[in-house]
């Protein structure tokens, strides 16, 4: 359907979004502009209709239902400081914590409960130097170094 | 109170609420809980689930809080998230489709507010019917066409208000306001023509 160009105009005047100068122009076109007349009072019309759909009444209960609803969210948030990051999250990231720490006690570990021999074929005494050597060691490895140096 | 005021006001509350006050988002949810369920009553046709989808702004509202920043109003931010989340709940539902089935069958969207067995003056009875009429219009609109009237038409914002919600140009509002007036007048002439 073809419509007259001067429709556009028409509807920003309807919505005072026009200079002074468009006003003008507008303003004429639209006394002399049927189909523009047209326009003009249907769009009129139907912003007062719209304005009377939008009257619903914001209800106590509502409001009531949504703060609970909030409140539920805001329990199953962690917060510290101004972060705050659901708990699902927080477990999660203290559960890898605590792994993370455990794992690195156990990679120290074997420094304390030495049990393993080198698989090449060294007597006694090198195994001891190498154990000074490389810092594992203990007192009995000390006293045995000792022992077979003064040997 | 103008908008600018306002603006100050809603920062307030907005900063306090970030910092964990419950009480100042409370007083944000009062504030605009009314324009809220309205935008969504007419961009869904449904006052239930424009309830539905209120709350679920509401608490996406509280959810990203601290994605908002103060360089736009709270109220065009809170507007954007409302219209996102009645096009998604319109999407999930797939309520367009089934408004106009409804349509078809001369059913309506939703019963009037008034029980219909009521007697009202012809002029009240015209300016219901009138005011449905409307209703159903506004929900064969395109998405894009019924957010802008509503942001211009109930909302009452200026272009520049408009195009700062919507993240578009001025001309760009301007054409799709006009574009927006237009196609529902020509639903309004092709589907209703006989009421009018």
């Amino acid at each position: 359907m073809k419509r007259c160009k001067y429709q556009p105009l028409v509807s920003a005047l309807l919505d005072d979004e026009v200079s002074v100068q468009e006003r003008v122009v507008a303003e004429e076109h639209l006394q002399r502009c049927v189909e523009c007349q047209q326009f003009f009072s249907v769009a009129q019309e139907t912003r007062a209709k719209i304005q009377e759909l939008g009257t619903l009444e914001s209800e106590p209960s509502q409001i009531r239902r949504i703060m609970d609803e909030v409140w539920n969210v805001r329990q199953e948030y962690f917060a510290w400081q101004r972060i705050e990051i659901p708990l699902k999250h927080a477990v999660v990231v203290l559960t890898l914590f605590v792994v993370m720490v455990i794992s690195l006690f156990l990679v120290n570990e074997p420094q304390t409960n030495r049990t393993e021999r080198p698989l090449v074929a060294i007597s006694d005494s090198t195994f001891s130097v190498i154990s000074i050597l490389t810092h594992d060691i203990s007192n009995q490895d000390i006293a045995y170094a000792a022992m077979m140096s003064s040997k | 109170m103008d908008r600018e005021q306002q603006r100050k006001e809603d920062d307030i509350l907005v900063r306090r609420a970030k910092e964990g006050d419950y009480k100042s988002f409370e007083a944000l949810v009062q504030k605009y809980h009314r324009q809220i369920v309205n935008v969504s009553y007419l961009i869904m046709g449904n006052r239930e689930a424009a309830e539905d989808a209120t709350q679920e702004v509401f608490i996406k509202v509280y959810n990203k809080l601290s994605l908002y920043s103060p360089d736009t109003s709270f109220f065009s931010w809170l507007y954007r998230m409302t219209i996102n989340t009645c096009i998604d709940e319109i999407r999930k539902r797939k309520m367009q489709k089934l408004i106009s089935l409804d349509f078809l069958t001369e059913e309506g969207v939703e019963s009037l507010e008034y029980p219909r067995e009521r007697e009202l003056p012809s002029t009240e009875l015209h300016n219901d019917e009138k005011k449905e009429m409307v209703n159903k219009a506004m929900q064969m609109l395109s998405k894009e066409h019924r957010e802008v009237l509503v942001l211009r038409e109930y909302v009452n914002y200026g272009y520049n208000e408009i195009a700062e919600t919507l993240g578009i140009s001025v001309q760009a509002v301007k054409s799709r306001i006009f574009r927006a007036r237009a196609e529902l007048r020509t639903i309004l002439l092709k589907h209703f023509k006989d009421e009018l």
